[in-house]
C-alpha cells in the first residue's frame, strides 16, 4: 500500500486554529445570528474551507459587519453580504433564493422579525 | 480539492523560494490556475497557549518571539496594550525612541521582503544589494536596542534604556546614504524591463477584493486602500504621518509600496532623532487587570493584541492577529486565482511579504 506523502489530515490541526478566544467567539457570534449550534458550524467550516481562511474567519466576520449596507434593511438583517462575500457558508444563489422567500413574505404583510429569524433558521440548516 | 482539473499542483511546503514553510495547493488547467489553499501547521507554536497565565514580565518576551523579523512592533503592540489596560502614559522622550526603534524595524523587513521577491524572480543582484543595505540598518538597530533580532527594547511606561549622543549622530549621520542607496534600488526595480514583465499586472488583488478579506498593511495600500494604524498613533500624528498608496494592485506595486515607505520610514526616524525631547525614557506605573484590543501597524499591515489580565499582571487570555493571516488569505484566494501562469504562483506568494511564524503564531 503507498500512501500519498504530505497528504494529511488536516483536522486537528484546523480544530487547533478554531480554539483560540477570538475564533470561539466569532463562531459563537454567527452561530447565534444564524440559529445554529457552534459545534455544526465548526464541523462544517473545518469540511468546506482551507487553513488559511479559518485563521482570517474572525477578521473577515468584522469586516462584514463593518461593511453591511444600510440601502436594503432585509438584506442586512440577514447578512446576505455577510454570509456569502466575507463569510462563504452559502452561495449567492442559496442566499438569492432564502431572500427572495423572505421577500414574498414580507410582502403579505409578516412581521420582519419573524421573516429575518425563519429565514436564518432555514438557512442554518444546512449545518446539520 | 474539487475534481475538475488537470493537475492539483502542490507548491512547497519546502520550496527554495519560501523562507518559511508552507504548502500551497494550486487547481490548475493547463498553465492556468483555478483557484489555490494553504496548508499550515508546520511551524505551530502554540504561543498564545504558552502565554496564558504567565506574568506580564514573561510574556513581554514571548510576545516578540512569535515574529523574527518583525520583533519591535510584537514587542510595541504588546507593551501599548499593557498600558492601555493600565492607563499607563510612556515618556516622552521613549515615545519618540519607539518610533525609532519601528521605523528602523520596518525599514529591514521591507529591505528583507524585496530581497525575497528580486530573488523569487531570479534578480538576485539587486537582491544581495538589498540584503547588503538591510545589514546596514540592522546595525544601527544593534546600536540603539542592543541586539538584532529579540530587544525587548520597550516596557511599560518608555523603553528600557536612553540613545546616547554618539548613537543619535550615527544614526543621523547613516540616513542619507541608506536614504541614497534605497531609491537607487527603487530605480534599479522599476526601470528593469524584466522586472516588469515578471511584475507589472501579475497577481492583481482589487481593491473590492482586499477589502473582503480585510487585507492589511502594503498589500491593501497597493490595490488603492489608504490603512495604516500609524495614522491614529499619538506620536506619528505628531510627525504628520500619511500613508503611502499605490493602485496598481500587482506584485509590482506591493514592492514599490515597500520600497517608498521605507523611504519614508528613514524621514520619520530623521525627524524623531531631530526633535528627540530632553527628559527620562522612563514613566511609572502599576500592571493593573482589565481587557482591551490594542492594534498597531507592524511592517506587513495591521497587528492587532487582544489581552485581559488579572489583579496580579497575569495574562488570563490573549489572541493576536497578524497581518500575515489576512495577506497570505488574500494571495491565495485572490491573486492566484486566475494566474495565467503557474510559474508566477511563487512570486504572487512572496509579493504579499507572507510571514508564517506570525501567521501560525
Amino acid at each position: 500500500m503507498m500512501d500519498v506523502l504530505y497528504e494529511k489530515d488536516l483536522r486537528p490541526l484546523k480544530l487547533h486554529i478554531l480554539e483560540s478566544p477570538r475564533h470561539r467567539r466569532t463562531i459563537r457570534e454567527i452561530g447565534r445570528r444564524l440559529g445554529v449550534e457552534p459545534g455544526w458550524l465548526i464541523r462544517w467550516a473545518m469540511a468546506h474551507f482551507d487553513m488559511q481562511l479559518l485563521e482570517n474567519l474572525p477578521a473577515r466576520f468584522e469586516q462584514g459587519l463593518a461593511h453591511q449596507g444600510a440601502d436594503d434593511p432585509l438584506a442586512s438583517a440577514i447578512g446576505a453580504e455577510l454570509f456569502t462575500v466575507y463569510l462563504p457558508f452559502f452561495t449567492t444563489e442559496e442566499m438569492n433564493a432564502a431572500l427572495e422567500q423572505a421577500r414574498e413574505r414580507l410582502g403579505r404583510g409578516e412581521g420582519m422579525e419573524a421573516v429575518v429569524k425563519d429565514t436564518l433558521r432555514v438557512l442554518g440548516r444546512g449545518f446539520a | 480539492m474539487k475534481r475538475t482539473v488537470d493537475v492539483s499542483f502542490p507548491v512547497g511546503p519546502v520550496h527554495p523560494c519560501w523562507k518559511e514553510p508552507a504548502r500551497v495547493k494550486c487547481e490548475t488547467r493547463g498553465e492556468y490556475v483555478l483557484r489555490a489553499e494553504v496548508e499550515l501547521g508546520y511551524m505551530k507554536k502554540g504561543i498564545e497557549r504558552i502565554m496564558k497565565g504567565r506574568p506580564w514580565q514573561e510574556v513581554m518576551f514571548l510576545a516578540e518571539r512569535v515574529c523574527g523579523i518583525c520583533s519591535v512592533v510584537h514587542n510595541m503592540v504588546f507593551i501599548e496594550t499593557m498600558e492601555k489596560i493600565s492607563g499607563i502614559a510612556p515618556a516622552e522622550r521613549a515615545a519618540y525612541l519607539r518610533v525609532v526603534a519601528n521605523e528602523l524595524d520596518r525599514i529591514q523587513s521591507h529591505l528583507l521582503a524585496n530581497f525575497s521577491y528580486c530573488y523569487t524572480i531570479e534578480h538576485e543582484t539587486l537582491g544581495m544589494y538589498l540584503l547588503d543595505l538591510r545589514e546596514k540598518v540592522m546595525d544601527l538597530l544593534e546600536k540603539l536596542t542592543g541586539a538584532r533580532v529579540n530587544k525587548a527594547y520597550m516596557v511599560p511606561g518608555g523603553v528600557r534604556f536612553d540613545i546616547g549622543e554618539e548613537t543619535r549622530h550615527a544614526i543621523l549621520g547613516s540616513i542619507p546614504r541608506i536614504r541614497e542607496e534605497t531609491k537607487r534600488y527603487r530605480g534599479m526595480f522599476s526601470g528593469g524591463p524584466m522586472i516588469g514583465l515578471r511584475s507589472k499586472g501579475v497577481g492583481i488583488l482589487s481593491r473590492e477584493d482586499a477589502g473582503r478579506c480585510h487585507a492589511v498593511g502594503p498589500t491593501a495600500r497597493a490595490s488603492g486602500i489608504a490603512v495604516d494604524c500609524r495614522q491614529r498613533h499619538p506620536t506619528y500624528m505628531k510627525l504628520g504621518f500619511s500613508p503611502v498608496v499605490r493602485d496598481e494592485g500587482d506584485n509590482f506595486a506591493r514592492v514599490m509600496v515597500r520600497f517608498d515607505e521605507a523611504i519614508q520610514s528613514l524621514s520619520l526616524v530623521q525627524q524623531c532623532l531631530e526633535r528627540l525631547p530632553e527628559g527620562p525614557v522612563l514613566a511609572g506605573g502599576i500592571c493593573r487587570a482589565g481587557e482591551t484590543v490594542h492594534r498597531g501597524e507592524a511592517p506587513r499591515g495591521e497587528l492587532s493584541y487582544f489581552v485581559k489580565t488579572d489583579e496580579y499582571g497575569r495574562i488570563a487570555e490573549i489572541s493576536i492577529q497578524t497581518p500575515s493571516i489576512m495577506n497570505i488569505e488574500a494571495a491565495a484566494h485572490y491573486m492566484m486565482t486566475g494566474a495565467v501562469s503557474l510559474a508566477d504562483v511563487t512570486s504572487i506568494f512572496i509579493s504579499a511579504d507572507p510571514c508564517i511564524a506570525c501567521t501560525e503564531r
